[in-house]
């Protein structure tokens, strides 16, 4: 994990660490400022500068790009909708008012466009599981492969499993680093039932993961 | 959360890291950043700060034009409509209108009460001596009929004929009264009728409606249209929380 990616990810989720020991504070600080900056960037972009949108996008490309490789498990259209959700950022940034987190803006923004998505490709369902021909076979030679590989793939195929909403939701926080609140205010839902779909996607990822250590 | 909840959390997101390693492809980055330095050399972000030194301008030169239009002549129709139907009250069904039988009479009351038609009927008399007193009594007609016109609600346009009666008509306060109970119930099936046509002008958009960006956007410009720009103007807030990424509405039409 990148430096970067673990101050965004603090940052992004206070609502998980309410009370922190003093060297952990520090810690948390620079999130803080690092939020304020994206913030400041989106505005010197809105008011012409480009090379605070590229600075900008170098902080959360990598990540909005698996959140939607993860979310559709279809790589041409994560390629599509990531292109898709930038340029909407892009025209829409007249109008940008700093009223949340630039990554709460951002991945509302995606999530809106993968809900297009889902309407316009109506065999897509949402909830729908995968079709069973994409999946991997139970009967690969699993002593050919090593046991953090095999561990990678099975929680592959888990989050590929899950209903779609949980697997939004997990990728909401793995991926944008946000917090339960601002997952709720993403995808629509209401905090409750947020914190249970990220508690069914969680325990349904570990019951993978406790399945590839029973076979090692 | 419990600390088992929390440990298979952890656990869950510490593999997820070690999975997630995929990045954006370069030729995605080439393009996304291609199209923001081409945004922002049109400039259409920039234009606007630098026009908005002459859009004040322009809004407090048209204000100063209007202030000075209305100290000037006096107030504008508009300005009556407000006090219409009380100048019509007191206007109307006096007696003594009513024995001359003539509905100048009427106007020079209201005149001499000190209401807004008083000034239109200076404003009469002030037009060139030469003109036939014909044309001036033609003139006063020709206002009543558009003030009654513009006191009448949006959309509302059968009222004239029902108002007009109520204040035109010198034969004592029964048949006024009458007249302006026809006008009132008009009022009503006008605005039944309004409502009929355009559901939409006095509601906001239903749940259908929100759930599409698209249809919700139409709902707005209906909304405009139908003249309920408040509401517009509130579901439109509302439109741009859900739909941050979207073109702003435009509510000036």
């Amino acid at each position: 994990m990148s430096t970067i990616e673990f101050v965004a990810r603090d940052a992004a989720a206070p609502d998980s660490a309410p009370a922190l020991p003093a060297a952990d504070t520090l810690a948390y600080a620079p999130a803080m400022t690092l939020a304020l900056e994206d913030t400041a960037l989106m505005l010197r972009f809105r008011d012409g500068d480009a090379r605070a949108f590229e600075t900008l996008y170098r902080r959360h490309n990598d990540a909005l790009y698996r959140y939607f490789l993860r979310l559709g498990n279809d790589p041409a259209a994560a390629e599509d909708l990531y292109q898709e959700a930038w340029s909407k950022i892009i025209r829409a940034r007249s109008s940008y008012r700093p009223s949340a987190k630039f990554t709460t803006y951002l991945y509302r923004v995606a999530h809106n466009c993968f809900i297009d998505y889902l309407r316009r490709n109506k065999r897509h369902s949402y909830t729908a599981a995968i079709e069973p021909d994409s999946q991997p076979a139970d009967t690969e030679p699993l002593e050919t492969e090593a046991e953090a590989a095999l561990a990678r793939r099975r929680l592959e195929r888990a989050l590929e499993e899950l209903p779609a909403e949980q697997r939004d939701v997990f990728l909401l926080r793995e991926e944008a680093g946000l917090g339960i609140d601002d997952i709720a205010k993403v995808t629509g839902a209401n905090r409750e039932a947020t914190k249970s779909r990220l508690r069914y996607a969680v325990k349904k990822l570990r019951a993978a993961l406790d399945a590839v250590e029973e076979t090692a | 959360m419990n600390q088992e909840d929390a440990r298979a959390d952890d656990a869950v997101s510490e593999a997820y890291r070690s999975l997630a390693a995929e990045r954006a492809p370069q030729a995605l980055d080439q393009t996304v950043l291609a199209e923001a330095r081409q945004a922002v050399a049109t400039g259409t972000a920039r234009r606007w700060p630098a026009f908005r030194p002459l859009a004040w301008a322009a809004t407090i030169a048209l204000s100063f034009t209007l202030l000075l239009q209305y100290t000037q002549t006096g107030p504008d129709i508009p300005a009556v409509v407000s006090e219409d139907f009380a100048v019509r009250q007191q206007a109307a069904p006096t007696p003594e209108a009513a024995a001359d039988g003539n509905e100048l009479a009427e106007l020079d009351e209201a005149a001499a009460n000190g209401n807004e038609l008083a000034k239109l009927d200076d404003a009469a008399a002030n037009t060139p001596a030469s003109a036939p007193a014909v044309k001036s009594e033609a003139a006063k007609r020709e206002r009543m009929q558009r003030l009654d016109v513009m006191s009448a609600p949006a959309g509302v346009a059968d009222l004239p004929e029902a108002l007009q009666e109520s204040t035109s008509t010198p034969t004592g306060s029964a048949r006024a009264d009458e007249a302006r109970v026809r006008a009132v119930s008009g009022v009503q099936e006008s605005e039944a009728r309004l409502e009929a046509r355009s559901p939409i002008a006095t509601s906001g958009c239903d749940a259908d409606a929100r759930a599409d960006e698209a249809a919700w956007r139409q709902c707005i410009e209906a909304l405009v249209a139908a003249g309920r720009n408040r509401l517009a103007e509130k579901e439109a807030d509302e439109f741009a929380e859900v739909f941050p990424e979207a073109e702003p509405i435009d509510l000036s039409d």
